[in-house]
């Protein structure tokens, strides 16, 4: 009988949930304050939104990359390689000159501290972070996709569709309107990207799931092909019907148990 | 002389760019969109009901001008400039409420004191997709559609405007001369056209066209 501990912890102005199979009672708390400690971190060094982040000391010219964490400079090199990778379509670089690694950065943080989590010994483990969700072990677990129409919590709204994670795929991220409207610019023209309404991409690293799913959102169908060639699975959410129901489409593996 | 010479040609780039502004266009393409009320709104009446006889409401009516043409050429030479003056046109409106063997009283085409065929308005679902939300209204007459009109059509960007102004009726036409909501995509308008054709889809569902 496996005993699941489940909580939420906030950081980034955003809930994450975590869920442990099987912990260590005596190491639970220890792991999650690393877990959480971890985040509050990321949002410190990258946060756009403070004044005081080192990222935004450093776009200021208020201090350079090597007075700063090395994490900056790792995940703005990151960045950079994401964008080669997706032939342009992650992109840092905004229309008004600065450079916001957002699009990685969450699923960089989550993917960074939880390695924490394995201090707890649980057996498995899941982290739901807003809209992507990393899992560890074995054990399949079966995830709701939220309708791009639903804003706010979209916990108990009609799904678009389920997935299994754990095996094969242990990371999933998704990106869209639905929570923050207009965030993703395409990378051409600079402009608010209305390619899809929403993305999906499964796979195992969330930094590049999280990554690949901005890109095809931001730059559109030309780069779907490449995130394929990387074995990752994605969903792509096209428009409305008229029935209520979606054009949609998937990748051959995508991993749907509807 | 360098200096007459001088203002010369920036007289002359002046007068060009003048002429050339005077000649632009000025008006971006716009698209009227209807409003979203209660279907038997003002649109019911103002379509097919305003006599064509009498001139004296200034309506914008463009459902009359397109029903005429075809029916006219053959038996009226009348000049198709005035629609309003044309009486063929009177029958043409009305005409395919008699073929199309409805038994409602309104089959008396020739007949003008009857001035209320039986139309509704049917509105489709709200589709969105991420270049905006698209619903469609159309007017059913007799079974028949005679017009279609745009609810919401995608965002207020001047992309999406000058895209929706002429998409939109492009694919009016082409339901209205189709009699369906599955028509061609019109090309450029590859978000609009899916979306606005599967909201016509919902209202012709709705109407049980």
């Amino acid at each position: 009988m496996t005993e699941t501990f489940r909580t939420t912890v906030h950081a980034m102005a955003m809930p994450f949930v975590v869920e442990l199979d099987d912990a260590d009672p005596l190491e639970v708390d220890g792991a999650l304050a690393q877990f959480h400690a971890g985040l509050v971190w990321a949002d410190e060094v990258f946060s756009l939104w403070k004044e005081h982040s080192y990222l935004s000391g450093y776009l200021r010219g208020d201090l350079t990359l090597d007075e700063a964490p090395h994490e900056l400079r790792e995940v703005l090199e990151a960045c950079e390689w994401y964008r080669e990778q997706t032939g342009g379509g992650f992109d840092a670089r905004r229309k008004d000159g600065v450079l916001d690694p957002t699009g990685l950065v969450k699923g960089w943080a989550v993917a960074r501290a939880s390695r924490h989590l394995r201090a707890a010994r649980a057996a498995d483990w899941m982290v739901g972070a807003s809209g992507d969700v990393l899992v560890a072990g074995n054990r399949p677990r079966r995830i709701g996709i939220a309708d791009p129409r639903v804003s706010g919590d979209p916990t108990g709204t009609p799904v678009v569709d389920v997935v299994e994670l754990g095996g094969a795929f242990t990371a999933l991220a998704t990106s869209g309107g639905a929570q923050v409207v207009d965030h993703i610019w395409d990378p051409v023209t600079g402009e608010t990207a209305r390619h899809y309404m929403q993305v999906s991409v499964a796979g195992r690293d969330l930094t590049e799931c999280d990554a690949w799913a901005t890109a095809i959102a931001g730059a559109g169908p030309r780069v779907v092909a490449a995130a394929l060639e990387r074995g990752l699975e994605v969903l792509l959410i096209a428009g409305g019907r008229f029935d209520g129901t979606y054009d949609a489409q998937t990748s051959p593996g995508w991993p749907s148990v509807r | 002389m360098r200096a007459s010479r001088a203002v010369m040609v920036a007289g002359g780039c002046a007068a060009i760019v003048g002429a050339g502004w005077a000649a632009s266009p000025k008006e971006l393409p716009t698209l009227d969109l209807v409003a979203p009320a209660s279907p038997d709104a003002s649109p019911t009446t103002a379509e097919p009901s305003a006599s064509p006889t009498a001139s004296e409401s200034p309506v914008p009516q463009p459902t009359p001008s397109v029903t005429c043409e075809p029916d006219d050429s053959g038996d009226d030479e009348d000049d198709d400039k005035d629609f309003a003056e044309d009486d063929d046109c009177a029958i043409a409106t009305p005409e395919p409420v008699a073929t199309t063997a409805d038994p409602a009283p309104t089959a008396t085409a020739t007949e003008q004191a009857d001035p209320e065929p039986a139309s509704s308005t049917v509105d489709g679902p709200v589709v969105s997709n991420a270049r905006g939300d698209f619903q469609a209204r159309i007017t059913v007459t007799g079974g028949e559609v005679t017009d279609v009109q745009a609810i919401a059509a995608g965002t207020q960007d001047a992309q999406s405007v000058q895209i929706n102004a002429r998409a939109i009726p492009e694919l009016r036409e082409k339901v209205l001369a189709a009699q369906t909501w599955d028509v061609e995509a019109v090309s450029g308008a590859s978000y609009t056209s899916p979306a606005f054709t599967e909201s016509l889809r919902g209202a012709f569902e709705e109407a049980g066209l």
